[in-house]
């Protein structure tokens, strides 16, 4: 089977050959490609045919150049290498040892890839639609064949696009998409890993990429809440919905106060003179240096008097207030921008401070608001340090007032009763895949979001 | 005409002297009226609240039964029936007449009978409680130094013969022969007593046996228990069909035999009612309660009341031996509280100055003849108002969630609250700055180095912040510079799939790096499937148990080359920490290049194309090309980032405590309960949450230290940044 493999190629490598000598002689002699097709793709047929052909100007040098033995011999070899490294991967597909399974996979999909951006970048030449390319550049060898002989759209030397495919362009290539390859290769295998965890059945740590058997037995944990473990007559109760929903309740709640109290206070430091400014600016600015972590024992303190202990909308106190210094700083410089001008013309014409506010102010900050507010309903679902201190209730349904990450913390928690690896990935995904969802979508946003309140500060 | 004008100053002097004691009497001179009011009704509001928080004008003394002991006073008005029409205190002479209870015990029999009047006994809870006390008293008085005198020398001759033993034992050790005794080798003998003796003697003595006070009592008195009578008449009555009396607690009874106790030993309730008897806690109003509160983090220790042992032979049935918790002052609820009120307090001192500048200035304006007419005044203030009244909930909310909790940080850096000092049960006290002392001097206060681990969790922290900035920021750089290769085909495809580790939540995938990364996980089952384990097996690196490498018996090699046992060790491994710590800083790499790459990406893909057409005309390669122009711009316009990302990284708890949790190592004392990967917030987290170390006052002053670094890094890199300089043009 191997050898027949090798026989198919060696016939492939001819094949090239004859391909690569018709259209290097159709270029000398300056006769366009697509006249030239059938002779490119049938074998020495077509050699003996196109050396006939007249020329329509002949470009002696590069004729003697492209049939000089030595050239043709290297082009040879060059198209056996690739080849039989291209087969030589396949056959390996199935190898039993491990290693050289995943090499011989890489190969394989970093070749279709370097034939993928040849293609692309040789159609780009010649000025065709460079996404169809794309597509097409899956197919290995044909995608080339057909882009270097449909009409080239562009008035390019053909010597140029042969550049594309030199050994010093594939070399190129090679490298760049080895990298990326093994970097998707990294990036995604911990997530497919996770999907796969949340659909195994098992009270321990799988150590397969993939279960054998696809469970949905986590999920339904999660949802009906109670999970019967193997010798228990009692369910455990999980309350994963109970978490949700405080953690829901919270990221709104959260949000709303947050977007009401902050946009408000930065509309008065961005357009207002008054008594006390510069010092609010300034005590503003040291506060935002202050982790919030150094207020845990005081704020546990402060619940524990006023009976506000494990009771998850407190927490919203602490995230609005730990919200305040950053946001107004960059709703401020956000609305610095926005021309003083209207706010003027909007007094003229009679409007006082809340109009303007509501009118005027509030819609045109609608991009850094929806920022804040993003970031806003955002903050509770991944944050462990402050609820699991404040909500750290004992008893036997604390766990209900409890948030997400709290919970997901405690199925990773060997020798806690919640102990069951694969029941965090189930809950992870659930909220991971919204949120990571929302985070590709608005990548670039989000991500002048950040900069802009690092760089503005 | 100077005289005119010294004597006007005198004059706006008086009136800010006289705003300065009654709010608003300057403006009243300044006939101001409506400014008057309004500061008398702040000034009002500030006394208001200080006087119905306080207890100031209760003249009665400290009640010590009330306030800290459960129950109620059975010769009080409080314990009534279910009509509310009888207290106990009437109900009670009534049943001592109807019962004319008889006992054996002949005082108490004539005690009755001497306060019979017109056939009604005329007895009160009080008495009761003033005759058992004396008589509990005077037996005490005459007995003890009986029992005691026994006890002790009961006590010494156990002692002594304590040592005596132990001399001849070491006598037998020293003269190696089993048999010598004190009267064999009588010299030697008595040198080792006479050595043993200090030691020994004093220890010894003092534990001796305890008076067995029940004993002491009830041979004298109380054959029948006229109390324990009384005890089960009224929860009888309460039983009785139709019975309109309400149960007395037990409690109740229990605070009548402290009653007693106290009244028989009044030394003791001396004592107890000095320590308690706080005028600032009890009667204290909330700013001054505040203030006190603050300075002495609270006085009265939490104690134990526990008498019982010699009161409760006088209700034998159906009391429960009492031990009363007395509630003392919760240092770190004072704290909290006195926090609250000083800065309630700046605010109302910040208009109380206001005041008194106002009524200042008004009186030199009214001099100069400018009528500012209150109408302009207030006018000026509304239009203003609108800031304030907007700002007003932010500043609220800042001053009591953040700033105060700030506060109270700084604080607890300067106490002693520790595991040792956990309110309520015991107090926390200041100490000033020998928490910071002990960071510097070897031993520090405890025995726990805290000084010594902090510079070393601290050049851990550094090296870590620093790893992962700068490996995130040129891994993100030149993967940025990858994927904008005009030979990357769907770029957006695969930045989509390379952005992925930003986009998953981080608390998830660090989480998932602790299973993935598991002893038996995916990774080290892919090893040892793939051959890497054999291979590693063959050097060296795996096979031995980490038990059996300890300090003691690890070689240089192994602290460099040891990896784990079976499979790789990648989270945990004590012997070669350093491992793990180097793959933390790269693990970091994958959540954080994404967001570097795409930013960098979207700052190239601005950068203006004539600037690389201009160079390629001069003949510049596409090398030189990204030398001269790609790579300043870019990382000149993203180095800003670099001191937020450091900082970012410096705290990053999630990446350490997540994954590794602090290990390896940690919770050991030897090494300040920080294990080998703990940087300095997660050192903090497990100080603070931790329930078995609590040492929340080096907690805060690593917190304090902590933001005095970034702090001051962030200060100066803000005040680099443009919007600064542009705001003092605001």
């Amino acid at each position: 089977m191997e050898n027949l493999l090798y026989i198919v190629g060696l016939l492939v490598v001819l094949f090239m050959m004859n391909f690569s000598v018709v259209t290097s002689v159709a270029d000398a002699k300056k006769i366009k490609r697509q006249d030239i097709v059938v002779l490119a793709l049938v074998p020495v047929y077509g050699i003996l045919k196109v050396l006939e052909l007249e020329a329509v100007e002949l470009n002696q040098g590069l004729l003697k150049q492209r049939l000089n033995a030595k050239y043709l011999l290297l082009t040879a070899l060059k198209f056996t290498i690739i080849v039989f490294l291209f087969v030589w991967a396949l056959t390996n597909l199935n190898s039993n040892i491990v290693l050289l399974k995943m090499f011989a996979a890489l190969v394989v999909i970093v070749m279709v890839f370097i034939n993928q951006s040849v293609t692309h970048s040789i159609a780009d030449n010649r000025g065709q639609n460079t996404f169809f390319a794309g597509l097409m550049g899956f197919l290995p060898l044909i995608s080339i064949g057909f882009y270097l002989l449909i009409p080239s759209k562009r008035n390019i030397l053909e010597q140029t696009v042969r550049k594309q495919y030199s050994v010093r362009e594939l070399f190129g290539r090679a490298v760049i998409y080895t990298e990326m390859t093994v970097l998707a290769f990294l990036v995604l295998v911990p997530v497919i890993y996770i999907i796969g965890t949340a659909l195994t059945d098992s009270s321990e740590i799988p150590y397969r990429l993939w279960p054998e058997n696809i469970s949905f037995r986590n999920f339904e944990i999660l949802t009906s809440q109670r999970w019967l473990k193997a010798g228990q007559a009692e369910p455990t109760k999980v309350y994963f919905i109970e978490w949700f929903k405080n953690t829901l309740l919270i990221a709104v709640v959260n949000m709303i106060a947050s977007v009401l109290l902050i946009t408000g206070s930065a509309y008065v430091f961005s357009r207002f003179k008054f008594k006390g400014k510069k010092f609010g600016l300034l005590s503003i600015m040291i506060l935002q240096m202050f982790p919030t972590f150094l207020s845990l024992i005081a704020m546990y303190i402060l619940f524990d008097t006023f009976g506000l202990l494990n009771k998850p909308l407190a927490l919203v106190m602490i995230y609005t207030a730990g919200a305040i210094p950053f946001n107004i700083w960059l709703i401020k410089g956000y609305l610095q921008g926005v021309p003083k001008d209207l706010d003027e013309s909007a007094t003229i014409d009679g409007a006082n401070k809340v109009q303007i506010f509501f009118k005027i102010i509030l819609p045109l900050s609608l991009p850094i608001i929806t920022f804040v507010a993003v970031g806003q309903f955002m903050a509770p679902w991944l944050d462990y340090i402050l609820p699991s201190y404040i909500l750290s209730g004992t008893g036997a349904d604390a766990s209900k007032g409890w948030t997400i990450a709290i919970g997901l913390f405690r199925f990773l928690e060997a020798g806690n009763s919640l102990y069951r690896p694969t029941l965090f990935a189930a809950g992870a995904l659930v909220i991971a895949v919204p949120i990571t969802v929302l985070y590709v979508t608005f990548q670039k946003y989000l991500i002048e979001g950040m900069t802009a309140g690092a760089t503005k500060g | 005409m100077r005289e005119e004008k010294r004597n006007n100053q005198i004059l706006h002097i008086f009136k800010a002297i006289a705003s300065s004691l009654i709010w608003g009497l300057g403006q009243l001179f300044n006939k101001q009226y409506i400014k008057a009011m309004m500061f008398f009704l702040v000034f009002g509001l500030m006394i208001g609240i200080e006087v119905s928080t306080g207890d100031y004008f209760n003249d009665q003394p400290f009640d010590f039964y009330e306030t800290k002991i459960p129950g109620d006073y059975l010769g009080g008005e409080n314990i009534r029936d279910k009509s509310g029409d009888s207290s106990f205190s009437v109900e009670f002479p009534r049943w001592l007449t109807f019962n004319n209870i008889t006992t054996n015990d002949t005082e108490w029999n004539a005690f009755v009978q001497e306060h019979m009047a017109n056939g009604k006994s005329t007895l009160t809870t009080d008495l009761i409680i003033e005759f058992t006390s004396a008589r509990i008293r005077s037996i005490h008085e005459a007995k003890i130094d009986d029992i005691n005198d026994q006890a002790d020398s009961l006590a010494e001759s156990q002692a002594i013969t304590f040592v005596e033993t132990r001399a001849t034992d070491d006598l037998r050790v020293e003269l190696q022969n089993p048999l010598a005794t004190k009267e064999t080798n009588p010299v030697e003998w008595q040198a080792i007593y006479d050595r043993l003796y200090p030691s020994l003697y004093p220890a010894r003595y003092a534990s001796r046996f305890n008076v067995n006070y029940n004993q002491l009592y009830d041979e004298e008195m109380l054959k029948d228990k006229y109390l324990s009578g009384m005890q089960r008449y009224f929860s009888d009555k309460v039983n009785q069909p139709g019975s309109n009396f309400i149960l007395i607690s037990g409690d109740d009874w229990n605070e009548l035999l402290l009653r007693i106790y106290f009244g028989a030993f009044p030394e003791e309730y001396i004592e107890v009612y000095e320590e308690y008897d706080n005028f600032f806690y009890e009667k204290g109003g909330f700013f001054v309660k505040g203030i006190w509160s603050v300075i002495t983090l609270g006085e009265a220790p939490q104690s134990t009341v526990d008498g019982s042992s010699r009161v409760a032979f006088l209700m034998p049935n159906g009391v429960l031996p009492f031990s009363y918790t007395v509630e003392g002052h919760n240092s770190t609820q004072l704290l909290l509280t006195g926090l609250i009120a000083i800065l309630t307090l700046i605010y109302f001192l910040m208009i109380y100055v206001w005041n008194i500048r106002d009524a200042y200035k008004t009186s030199v304006a009214r001099q100069k003849g400018v009528r500012v007419t209150e109408k302009e005044y207030f006018k000026s203030l509304y239009d203003n108002s609108f800031e304030y009244i907007v700002l007003m909930p932010a500043i609220v909310m800042l001053t009591y969630i953040t700033i105060m909790p700030i506060l109270f940080s700084l604080a607890i850096a300067f106490t002693n609250y520790n595991n040792q000092h956990i309110p309520p049960a015991q107090l926390v006290s200041w100490v000033g700055i020998s928490n910071f002392r002990s960071l510097f001097s070897i031993t520090g206060g405890s025995t726990i180095p805290f000084g010594d681990v902090f510079w070393k969790v601290f050049s851990w922290t550094l090296i870590w912040a620093i790893g992962a900035t700068f490996t995130c920021f040129f891994g993100g750089f030149i993967q940025a510079v990858i994927i904008n290769n005009k030979r990357v085909v769907f770029r957006k495809a695969w930045r989509a799939v390379l952005i992925l580790p930003w986009a998953i939540p981080a608390l998830v995938s660090q989480l998932m790096f602790k299973v993935i990364f598991h002893g038996e996980g995916i990774v080290n089952k892919f090893f040892e499937l793939s051959g890497v384990n054999e291979f590693l097996r063959g050097i060296g690196s795996l096979g031995q148990p980490m038990s059996l490498l300890t300090a003691s018996t690890a070689t240089f090699m192994d602290r460099i080359v040891y990896l784990g046992d079976n499979s790789i060790n990648w989270l945990g491994n004590e012997v070669n920490p350093w491992f793990v710590r180097i793959f933390i800083i790269v693990l970091n790499i994958w959540l954080g290049f994404p967001y570097f790459m795409a930013l960098m990406s979207g700052v190239m893909t601005n950068i203006s194309k004539e600037l690389y057409e201009a160079a390629e005309i001069d003949g510049a390669t596409p090398f030189v090309q990204f030398k001269q122009i790609t790579m300043p711009l870019v990382l000149y316009q993203t180095s800003p980032l670099l001191i937020m990302t450091f900082a970012g990284n410096f705290n990053n708890f999630g990446m350490i405590y997540f994954i590794t949790g602090g290990g390896p190592g940690g919770g050991e004392s030897s090494r300040a309960f920080a294990g080998y990967t703990d940087i300095l917030i997660s050192w903090i987290y497990k100080l603070t949450t931790d329930a078995n170390i609590r040492w929340y006052s080096m907690a805060s002053v690593f917190s304090i230290l902590i933001f005095l670094i970034i702090g001051s890094i962030s200060a100066w890199n803000f005040l680099r940044t443009k919007s600064f300089k542009e705001e003092d043009m605001m």
